[in-house]
């Protein structure tokens, strides 16, 4: 399938460039004597708009700066489709320059599938002014081309769906830091700073403690509030995160799908949550980026060692975690700078009658602008854009390309009294960890 | 002989005393320099004994929660990190860092308030090393209107063994739910000069040296004793499966002999420890989130093969591996542990272990990060709802005044139901009874074509997030085209009738004037 292609080269033009390994090395040394005093006494710089290199067109410009020198700077935007976008995202470790990690970071969909129905419910819900029929065969993205049946959407299809989501306009109620937001969608973002837990401890050294800037925005379905939150920590990691909290009012009496809650409350149905996150990096330098699988297989005919495979992967995708191998997936820049992630956090695996591409967990496909859901995409035609991950994800080459990551997490909703009158928080989050990313922890002197 | 009935008589008091008392206090019993009471804002309160022991160093015990305008609940006889074992990929060193070292006594590190800079340092004997600080969790409950995060009681320590340094941490929420963690940070332990092996990376700016990657495996040790009884807790494992035709249903079993389970992500498998055999008791949910790693060597350790056991409860069982070193009577391993005893009316022990695979990073230079492994047991049945802990006040929306409604059958419906809010509240609506055809969205919104003629009285709910108000109206559906068309019939039947009638008069009529015509010819005749 041919795509558009993107202008990331405007945006790495702006990027600093990267300093030689010795100068950098050297500056560290210089200054770590005064930002780790700073560390030491664990305070911080607010965050604030301001003017950076980047063309946050429809985005607001944002900084946060740490009281260490770490800072990160992005532009930020509250989407009608799917909420938070984060883009233009670039790091600042202590002693460093600012280095692009993130071209752009956002929901790619995100699926309710209550236990009595036959289908998940798309909780985003792009326009569209196409639909192509919902399809039950596994292997759709094969079929695509010869044979779909579209039709018109009716006056009832669209007020039914709802077509794009309101985002929540956060007050001091429902905003514990800085509200922010472009000037055409004011308070739809909410700053909060947080003290992390202990960076770093070693034997009686003082404990390196350190702050997180967390970017949130919601947005109510029914009567269901969907929180899209990214995490940027001091040294370096980014957490992206979703939670389902609100009001559950869907209800079935059939036991088998439905949580039983005493009277007068109605039977409560029950629902998983599938979370996809996408992802285009931008990692450091101008060179193409590449991803790399690691597995860590148990080899029981020489001792249970557990050699270490590299992967490259070149080719569009799907895959799994794969649990036994330990199996993770590093970013990487031509530089050697990279990010992982581990899927730590991924303790079940979704199982879709429907959809190919949601029996898995991870997907890489080659940038195309168009390609922004993982169902349900914009079917426009005329730009031979797919409608989902299926059909993004048709083996095309990576090499030289710029690489979209896909990431996918789901939870069970089973609920209590817990959970009477409002949810509580179902939270699905994962880490991209920073991978030599500098030559060592920036926050302390290299003795 | 004065003496001895003194002594008998005391006897017989304490046992008098014994007797009466409940089977387990609604406190914890231990001297005030060994308890923690925490209240948090919204009244809600966590209550517990600690202590310090050379091996697992910190241990909890007589676990009590208290909801917001709740009773106490006995939650835990005993909670512990029970080992950490620590496998190299090389195959050529495996740690059981609890029993061959231990966390507790010289490996416990003193603290400073640097180290625990929102907190209170607490003493282990006469040195500090436990911060207790109260924080947030990053999750709590959001409205449209508002938002809370849950606090939490955070409990930590450091223990310095080899080159790591261990944060063995306890939270405790407000909502009920509890978090046992490890921090894994201070040092690489283990290096090769032999760089092209395939076990580790070299890092940036060390060519020499490769660093090896490892796993880490905590295993927790948590001695359950919910509510009144210690010995009428249940085991169930709970899946949700997707079934051919797109649901799907919950399935659960519940265990009567002691088990030893692996994560099930395909079938979506979680645990839960109930107060009693009773299915809306108070429980708590173990869900395995954390388990993308999964480490395993059954040839070596076949427990390895295994995330969750469930144990009778017995002292001498005390370390998930390596237990017969520190207790010589009894098994070495928590899968030894599990050898078909029953479960049933029995004090219940939960094992649990979560793995973390360390793949070494140049940041991990010269002194690591802190990576964060541990689970979250979640409360389920044990608080009364969740507006107590939101904290807010709330008024319940109203619905604008309702009016009866009239429509025929087929016509083409659309009407709105309307409501305020004073808190500006995101409303949703809910209709029962309303005429066949006819459906409303969460917006008010109905739509729909009526099928059937009747008399229905509506039902409809307005909800905020925390309240809700009903009102009803009545909707005649009367009959459409094909009704009026019976109408018509009717008259014509009616004019039949009439014309029937008409008829038989005239006939009637015809019939008395034959028979006065009979009745003058017989006269005249």
């Amino acid at each position: 399938m041919s795509r558009d292609t993107d202008s990331l080269s405007r945006q790495r033009a702006f990027v600093h460039n990267r300093w030689p390994e010795r100068t950098r090395l050297s500056a560290v040394r210089l200054i770590h004597a005064g930002f780790l005093l700073l560390v030491l006494t664990g305070g911080s710089f607010a965050s604030s708009v301001f003017a950076q290199q980047n063309d946050c067109t429809n985005a607001v410009a944002l900084q946060h700066s740490f009281s260490s020198g770490a800072s990160w700077s992005l532009c930020a935007a509250v989407n009608n489709d799917h909420g938070l976008t984060v883009s233009s995202v670039y790091y600042r470790a202590p002693g460093d320059s600012s280095r692009s990690v993130l071209a752009e970071l956002h929901l790619g969909q995100l699926l309710l599938h209550y236990h009595d129905a036959t289908e998940a419910e798309p909780q985003i819900r792009p326009p569209q002014p196409l639909r192509i029929q919902p399809s039950i065969n596994a292997t759709r993205q094969l079929e695509l081309s010869t044979a779909q049946e579209l039709r018109v959407l009716t006056d009832d299809d669209l007020q039914d769906d709802a077509q794009t989501i309101e985002p929540v306009r956060f007050t001091e109620r429902s905003c514990n830091g800085e509200r922010l937001g472009a000037d055409s969608q004011p308070d739809t973002i909410c700053a909060i700073t947080k003290n992390n837990r202990t960076l770093a401890k070693y034997a009686q050294r003082p404990s390196l403690n350190s702050q997180s800037w967390e970017l949130a925005s919601a947005f109510a379905r029914d009567a269901l509030i969907w929180t899209s939150a990214v995490t940027f920590t001091e040294d370096g990691q980014i957490r992206p995160a979703v939670s389902l909290s609100g009001r559950a009012s869907r209800s079935n009496t059939d036991t088998r799908y439905a949580a039983t809650l005493p009277l007068p409350i109605d039977p409560l149905t029950r629902a998983t949550v599938f979370a996809t996150w996408r992802m285009v990096f931008n990692l450091d330098t101008d060179a193409a980026d590449k991803i790399e699988q690691f597995d860590f297989p148990l080899d029981t005919q020489s001792g249970n060692r557990r050699p270490m495979q590299v992967s490259p992967i070149i080719t569009e995708t799907l895959r799994r975690v794969d649990r036994q191998t330990f199996r993770g997936w590093r970013m990487v820049d031509g530089s050697g700078a990279g990010y992982y992630l581990d899927p730590s956090n991924n303790g079940f695996s979704y199982s879709s009658r429907s959809e190919n591409w949601a029996q898995f967990d991870m997907a890489f496909s080659r940038l195309a602008t168009c390609e922004r859901y993982a169902l349900l995409n914009i079917n426009d035609v005329s730009n031979n854009c797919g409608t989902g991950l299926d059909d993004f994800v048709n083996g095309e080459s990576l090499i030289d390309a710029v690489p979209v990551v896909w990431y996918s997490q789901m939870r069970n909703m089973d609920l209590t009294l817990e959970d009477w009158p409002v949810i509580s928080e179902l939270a699905l989050s994962f880490d991209l960890l920073p991978f030599d990313w500098t030559a060592s922890s920036p926050f302390e002197l290299i003795e | 002989m004065t003496i001895v009935k003194l002594s008998l008589s005391l006897i017989l008091l304490c046992w008098l005393t014994l007797l009466v008392q409940p089977a387990s206090a609604a406190e914890p019993t231990c001297a005030a320099d060994a308890r923690i009471t925490e209240v948090f804002d919204n009244g809600a309160t966590w209550d517990m004994c600690w202590e310090s022991r050379i091996r697992e160093n910190l241990v909890l015990s007589d676990v009590y929660y208290t909801p917001p305008d709740g009773e106490p609940l006995r939650v835990l006889s005993s909670a512990r990190l029970s080992q950490l074992h620590v496998a190299y990929d090389d195959s050529d060193v495996t740690y059981n860092d609890v029993t061959q070292y231990g966390l507790g006594g010289g490996y416990l590190l003193s603290l400073t308030p640097q180290d625990c800079p929102q907190g209170t340092l607490l003493d282990v004997q006469t040195r500090p090393a436990l911060c207790r600080w109260r924080t947030k969790a990053d999750t709590g409950y959001r409205t449209s209107t508002s938002s809370q995060k849950t606090q939490s009681l955070n409990l930590f320590s450091v223990s310095q063994v080899g080159a790591y340094a261990y944060i063995v941490s306890w939270t405790f929420y407000a909502n009920g739910a509890m978090e046992p963690g490890v921090g894994a940070t201070g040092a690489l332990q283990r290096s090769s000069d032999t760089t092209e092996l395939p076990f580790g990376r070299v890092l940036q700016g060390d060519p020499d040296t490769l660093w090896l990657s490892h796993t880490h495996n905590y295993y927790w040790r948590l001695d359950f004793d919910l509510g009144q009884s210690a010995t009428d807790d249940v085991f169930a494992e709970t899946r949700y499966e997707l079934a051919a035709d797109g649901t799907r249903s919950r399935q659960v079993d519940v265990y009567k002999t002691e088990q030893a389970r692996r994560i099930d992500p395909a079938r979506q498998a979680v645990w839960e420890i109930h107060e009693n055999a009773q299915p809306d008791s108070a429980a708590y949910l173990i869900e395995p989130v954390r388990s993308g790693h999964r480490f395993e060597r059954s040839e070596v350790e076949p427990y390895s093969d295994y995330d969750f056991f469930v144990t009778v409860a017995n002292d001498c069982e005390r370390f998930a591996s390596q237990n017969a070193r520190f207790n010589p009577d009894c098994l070495n391993n928590v899968l030894q542990f599990v050898d078909g005893q029953s479960i049933e009316n029995q004090d219940l022990v939960v094992w649990h272990r979560v793995s973390f695979h360390h793949v070494p990073r140049s940041e991990d230079q010269r002194h690591m990060h802190t990576h964060w492994d541990g689970f979250m047991m979640k409360p389920r049945n044990v608080l009364a709802g969740t507006s107590a802990l939101l904290g807010q006040p709330n008024t319940a929306p109203v619905i604008d005044p309702l009016t009866p409604r009239t429509n025929k059958v087929g016509d083409s419906v659309h009407a709105d139901i309307s409501a305020s809010d004073t808190d500006d509240d995101v409303l949703s609506f809910t209709a029962d009874s309303l005429p066949p055809g006819l459906s409303m969205n969460s917006q008010g919104h109905i739509h729909g074509e009526p099928t059937a003629t009747g008399n229905y009285s509506v039902s409809v709910t307005v909800r905020d997030d925390l309240d809700q108000s009903s009102d009803t109206f009545s909707w005649n559906i009367t009959g459409s085209e094909p009704a009026r068309k019976r109408s018509g019939s009717m008259n014509l039947h009616g004019l039949v009738t009439l014309c029937l009638l008409v008829l038989l008069r005239y006939i009637s009529q015809g019939a008395r004037i034959v028979a006065r015509h009979q009745t003058v010819a017989n006269a005249q005749g």
